[in-house]
């Protein structure tokens, strides 16, 4: 931990105690100055010398400059120990906040509310939080996922991803600097991270579906409604053969309808032909080689369970179903101020560091003072 | 004085060595002295052989004493009686001031040589040899005497108060029977005209100015604080190089002073560093 003082940041402020060297070796030089006791007969002569203009009179005679040079360098050995670093103007500091994206993120605050409980988090986080940053600041933002830059919060994070995501592992962000923003708190222990939570009311809803039933959470318990569930489609674009067959196999057995129209809100798998990239799979979207359209020499029922785990892994849940976990009431907003990022620790731009320089002085002082040093 | 300036060489110590080597010393100078004759400083001082009357000629001496003009006048055979045959005295005036513990070597433990020296070298001319110390010891050596009762006496003497030669000058009266009178001590507290006025007829005077190393060349000693020991009297000053050049101005013009002053009064006197050995310092003012 740096400490600054004289506008840099000095990394090892206890070695300054070394200071007291150069000072003790002063002090010591300085010990002979303090005049020898003789007796003598003369005393009149030397009265007379001391009456004399420019016989040296009594002033004491200075500390040789080779002392002088050598406390120098002494001084200068020590201040390169206490690794002084100028304080790089404007990009000392780096905030990262953590934001959960996770769909209980998005579920409205209050009751018949258009803010949703991440909205709510951002506006608190914008009264407690700006106030800390200083002119210089870097902001960064991660959502576990992907990394935003910039003051504000990510516009582009403001809606719901498609897919569902995790919050980030909040274990791995507990340090200066750091904000975490979610609904609700993370029920782990926090140290030196801030913690910016939304908080919300329950948020009754669609929990689950059930073949063509849709499961509600209304407040209390699970509700279900014949026939509610939502139309999903999977859609084939330039895909054919026998996964094309495959995929209209399984799209029937969960309920799924098969599309080759346009892309619609309701699709919850697109299947597409791959270029020259190569096949590709996410969450909602798998690319494919006009190769792997058909099983060939494979076994069928090989290429059936392979594809079936591949369709199930990338496709997504109907739009708007959160768990129970997530709808449940998280009580009010809250804003705990953790540790300001560490100039030393933040991995912004290091200031210029003058240990080097330092050292050479040191060495040069010194190397001065013993060729003064009267032999 | 306090302990913690306590005087280097305040004492003296003197054995019968130092007899040896005066009476050895006297003894070259009796022979230098009848080489002298015709008239050198030392013999002047001496006076052995200054003429103060004539008796009659007794069978069996020198016949190079014989007075043959007064012979030629007379008829009858005369000897030429010397200072020496008709008995004087020597006053030997010792500055024991606290200001002579100075040195090493001591400038009191040098001036008790020099002192002890002249004893035994007045004692072997058959003179009677008065040693006053600044504090008030005396001793009187009559009949040619100064063995142990003369290392005693000098044994005894120590650098302590603030008397010092001119105490002794002013008492002038304790030796006016004196026809030799030595002023043994730094000398700086004494002004040459203050010590020559002793000087009469019939008397001579010789200064032996007897300085410490510390004294006569201090060198270049840095911050000194000089403490005079008879007044406590203190001075802080850097000795060097220029301070070192005023010193040795003053000194100089110190010691030509008194050489001058002497010179017009007819009186010897010299100025030695303690690390000259006595015989030196005597030759330096007898000329032996």
């Amino acid at each position: 931990m740096g400490f600054e003082l004289a506008g840099l940041v000095w990394e090892r402020p206890q070695a300054w105690w070394g200071l007291c060297l150069p000072l003790l070796v002063l002090l010591a030089a300085k010990q002979p100055l303090r005049p020898r006791q003789m007796a003598t007969g003369a005393l009149s002569l030397w009265k007379r010398v001391m009456e004399s203009p420019g016989a040296g009179g009594s002033e004491r005679p200075a500390v040789p400059w080779a002392i002088w040079l050598l406390c120098a360098g002494l001084t200068a050995a020590v201040l390169s120990m206490a690794g002084p670093r100028s304080v790089a103007p404007g990009a000392s500091r780096e905030w990262v906040v953590l934001v959960d994206r996770s769909p209980s993120s998005y579920l409205p605050a209050e009751d018949a509310s258009d803010e949703d409980r991440l909205a709510r988090g951002i506006k608190l986080l914008e009264e407690e939080w700006l106030g800390l940053l200083r002119e210089g600041d870097r902001v960064r933002w991660f959502d576990g996922q992907a990394w935003e830059e910039g003051m504000g919060f990510p516009d582009a994070w403001r809606d719901a991803p498609r897919a569902p995501m995790l919050a980030p592992d909040w274990t791995q962000w507990d340090a200066p600097g750091c904000v975490w923003l979610c609904a609700r708190p993370p029920a782990i222990p926090r140290a030196e991270s801030s913690l910016c939570s939304g908080g919300g009311a329950a948020a009754p809803g669609p929990v689950a579906i059930d073949g063509e039933d849709r499961l509600d959470w209304d407040g209390a318990a699970l509700v279900r409604v014949i026939g509610g569930a939502p139309r999903r489609t999977v859609r084939l674009d330039g895909v054919g053969g026998a996964l094309a067959d495959l995929v209209a196999l399984w799209a029937d057995e969960r309920g799924l309808v098969l599309s080759r129209g346009a892309p619609s809100p309701e699709d919850v798998l697109v299947l597409s032909r791959a270029g020259d990239a190569g096949s590709r799979s996410e969450p909602g979207a798998l690319s494919v080689l006009e190769s792997e359209e058909e099983y060939g020499a494979r076994d069928p029922a090989e290429f059936a369970l392979l594809w079936s785990e591949r369709l199930d892994e990338a496709c997504l849940p109907a739009a708007g179903l959160s768990p129970v976990s997530a709808r449940a009431p998280i009580g009010n907003a809250i804003w705990i101020q953790g540790a300001a990022p560490d100039e030393r620790r933040d991995g912004g731009r290091p200031g210029r560091a003058w240990e080097g320089w330092l050292a050479l002085l040191s060495c040069g002082l010194v190397a001065a003072a013993l060729i003064g040093t009267p032999r | 004085m306090t302990e913690a300036n306590a005087l280097p060489c305040p004492e003296v110590s003197v054995d019968a060595d130092l007899l040896q080597r005066a009476r050895s010393f006297a003894a070259r100078l009796e022979v230098g002295g009848e080489l002298r004759e015709e008239g050198g400083r030392g013999a002047h001082l001496l006076g052995g052989e200054e003429f103060v009357g004539h008796r009659p000629y007794r069978a069996g001496e020198d016949l190079r004493r014989l007075d043959w003009s007064l012979l030629a006048r007379l008829g009858q055979p005369f000897v030429k009686v010397t200072r020496r045959e008709a008995g004087e005295e020597w006053a030997v005036l010792l500055d024991t001031s606290a200001s002579m513990g100075v040195g090493p070597p001591g400038k009191l433990q040098r001036a008790a040589e020099v002192a002890g020296a002249l004893a035994v070298l007045g004692a072997a001319r058959g003179a009677r040899v008065r040693i006053i110390s600044s504090g008030g010891a005396e001793l009187f050596l009559t009949g040619g005497r100064a063995g142990g009762e003369l290392l005693a006496f000098l044994n005894g003497l120590r650098a302590e108060e603030s008397r010092g030669m001119r105490g002794l000058v002013e008492r002038a009266g304790r030796f006016r029977g004196a026809s030799r009178v030595f002023l043994v001590g730094d000398l700086l507290d004494l002004e040459p005209r203050e010590a020559l006025g002793l000087v009469r007829r019939g008397r001579s005077l010789a200064a032996v100015g007897l300085l410490a190393p510390l004294e006569f060349e201090p060198g270049q000693l840095g911050r000194v604080e000089w403490w005079d020991p008879e007044e406590e009297q203190r001075l802080v000053l850097n000795v060097a190089t220029e301070s070192l050049e005023e010193y040795e101005r003053c000194l100089n013009a110190h010691v030509d002073g008194w050489r001058d002053a002497a010179a017009r009064h007819r009186a010897a006197f010299g100025c030695f560093d303690t690390r000259s050995p006595f015989e030196e310092v005597l030759r330096g003012i007898l000329g032996g």
